[in-house]
């Protein structure tokens, strides 16, 4: 209840501009609109299968996914190192909660309008191009699991480089120019070619986005489905795990002056 | 005899102004780029990882047009390499246009807090003032040579059907189309001397000038859009002109001609836009 008030709190306040809230939601449409007329003019010229529909669903539940699990953008990972690089930490760590959870619901709050256009997108994109298959849905479900914690744990470990450099925005910012090109939030894997693609599925960023766009497509459980499938799983142990050490390590050199 | 030594004295008079305020303005531009250096090297190790951040945003749109490439032979009429100029192009007039884009976002802040007073107290040229506060001149070197020279190293340019009068006049185009694209940011400000808020509204003209801008090419658009992102929301000639001009995709006087009368059509509007937004500027401060 706690961590739903400080959500809320955030939220209200970014309602205080209203034209704000206006321009924040046509950038994101201007976005998704020359993403997808960008791609339309790929289409056009390659000798693919693929239509318009398709690729317009894609990128809408792409976006969508990448927003609501935070792996596009990096928002939880930039309210941490914002908070330990002003020294702003200490006045979270004296009070009975627990810091993480109230660092999400703040972001969550921040991004609040970011949040409820993402789902407007996902509707939208399954309306364009709906799943097929019961299948196709429970793996959706189940990439999606994956890909939120790979994203909670990837912004954790981002965050928690504040605590080893004066300044991680730079090292921060060239991860999420990877993951974007990496993750399919500006390609879709399936364009890549084969022998590259391989390697791409076996980082962790596929998992992030992909995964779970992909998964919503898939009619038939294959090896390539149980690949996939193994290679989340595996970056959501190890993301996890990782996570919870760096961050256990990292928060002892914290340092500040004050609260 | 009287009425032509008057006109005579008053063209000397504003003859003699007008050499002031150059030298006012030259006096500006030279403290603006001394102090933004002393600031940028003051703590020079910090931000070294930005050269990082902007190679590597350059690696991912070189894998991104690898990949594209992979599966079409052109996209909009333009093949790989003309794409890397596309990109090339784009990338210079970024990167150009941030060496005094933070001054907006400075201006955001001044008139939310009400320390635009301090500013418009002194005797200086308030729109040049807000306009070139800072020219980040050694963070954008520093940040852009690395990922432009990637770019210029994987393009082919013997590939390129280029000549020196066509580069030249995309040169020209592009510095046009940057000075224009600085007014629409600067017209994207403007609203915070009304709502004391306006940072979304600039971001979202930064995102609108970078998505239609600088990943379509002006072929990729239709005649009305071509129409309306260079008369209306002109955000095609920093990049989309520029490019096509020099690649001799279009007629380069034509585009030339056009971006001249949008550029000097914008820049009236910015300065009318200030006088009236100054007159909306309000504050408890001073």
């Amino acid at each position: 209840m706690l961590y739903f008030e400080i959500f809320k709190f955030k939220f209200l306040r970014f309602l205080t501009y209203p034209l704000e809230i206006a321009a924040s939601v046509i950038k994101r449409l201007i976005e998704i609109i020359f993403l997808v007329f960008f791609w339309s003019l790929v289409i056009k010229s390659s000798q693919s299968q693929i239509e318009i529909r398709e690729i317009a669903s894609y990128f809408l539940i792409a976006l969508a996914v990448g927003d609501l699990v935070m792996a596009r953008w990096g928002g939880l990972g930039s309210t941490i190192g914002r908070r330990i690089k002003y020294g702003e930490m200490s006045k979270f760590m004296i009070k009975p909660i627990d810091l993480i959870p109230h660092l999400y619901a703040s972001t969550m709050g921040t991004v609040g309008m970011r949040m409820i256009l993402s789902l407007v997108y996902f509707i939208v994109g399954i309306a364009i191009n709906p799943p097929t298959s019961i299948l196709g849905i429970s793996l959706f479900v189940l990439f999606f699991i994956n890909a939120f914690v790979i994203a909670f744990a990837f912004n954790i470990i981002l965050g928690a480089m504040y605590f080893h450099l004066s300044d991680a925005s730079g090292i921060k910012n060239s991860i999420e120019h990877m993951s974007r090109v990496l993750s399919g939030a500006l390609v879709p894997i399936y364009f890549f070619p084969e022998k590259i693609k391989y390697f791409v599925k076996l980082t962790p960023f596929p998992s992030m986005i992909y995964g779970p766009t992909n998964a919503l497509t898939i009619n038939s459980f294959n090896n390539q489905v149980v690949f996939d499938l193994g290679v989340a799983f595996f970056w959501s142990i190890t993301f996890t795990i990782f996570a919870y050490y760096f961050w256990s390590y990292s928060i002892k050199r914290y340092e500040a002056v004050g609260i | 005899m009287h009425i032509i030594s008057g006109l005579i004295q008053l063209k000397d008079m504003k003859l003699s102004e007008f050499k002031e305020s150059l030298l006012d303005r030259l006096v500006i531009l030279k403290a603006s780029i001394v102090y933004t250096f002393q600031q940028e090297t003051a703590y020079w190790t910090n931000n070294w990882a930005n050269i990082l951040s902007t190679t590597f945003y350059t690696i991912s749109m070189l894998i991104f047009i690898d990949v594209i490439y992979a599966n079409v032979d052109s996209v909009a009429g333009y093949m790989r390499n003309e794409m890397l100029l596309f990109l090339f192009v784009g990338q210079i007039s970024y990167y150009s246009s941030w060496l005094i884009h933070s001054n907006l976002r400075e201006l955001i802040e001044d008139v939310n807090r009400g320390n635009l007073d301090l500013l418009l107290v002194k005797p200086t040229p308030s729109l040049f003032y807000v306009t070139f506060k800072k020219i980040k001149l050694f963070s954008i070197l520093r940040d852009s040579i690395p990922p432009m020279m990637a770019i210029a190293i994987v393009t082919n340019w013997s590939s390129l059907n280029l000549s020196f009068v066509n580069v030249f006049i995309g040169l020209v185009i592009a510095c046009l189309g940057l000075i224009v694209a600085h007014v629409i940011h600067f017209l994207s400000t403007l609203p915070v001397f009304w709502l004391g808020e306006s940072t979304a509204i600039l971001e979202l003209s930064e995102h609108f000038e970078y998505n239609v801008g600088k990943i379509i090419p002006l072929e990729g658009y239709g005649f009305n859009f071509q129409l309306v992102f260079s008369t209306l929301i002109p955000v095609l000639i920093s990049t989309g002109f520029a490019s096509s001009v020099m690649l001799g995709k279009s007629n380069p006087l034509l585009l030339l001609i056009w971006s001249l009368i949008i550029t000097a059509v914008f820049l009236f509007v910015r300065g009318v836009s200030w006088k009236k937004a100054l007159k909306a500027y309000t504050s408890a401060s001073s």
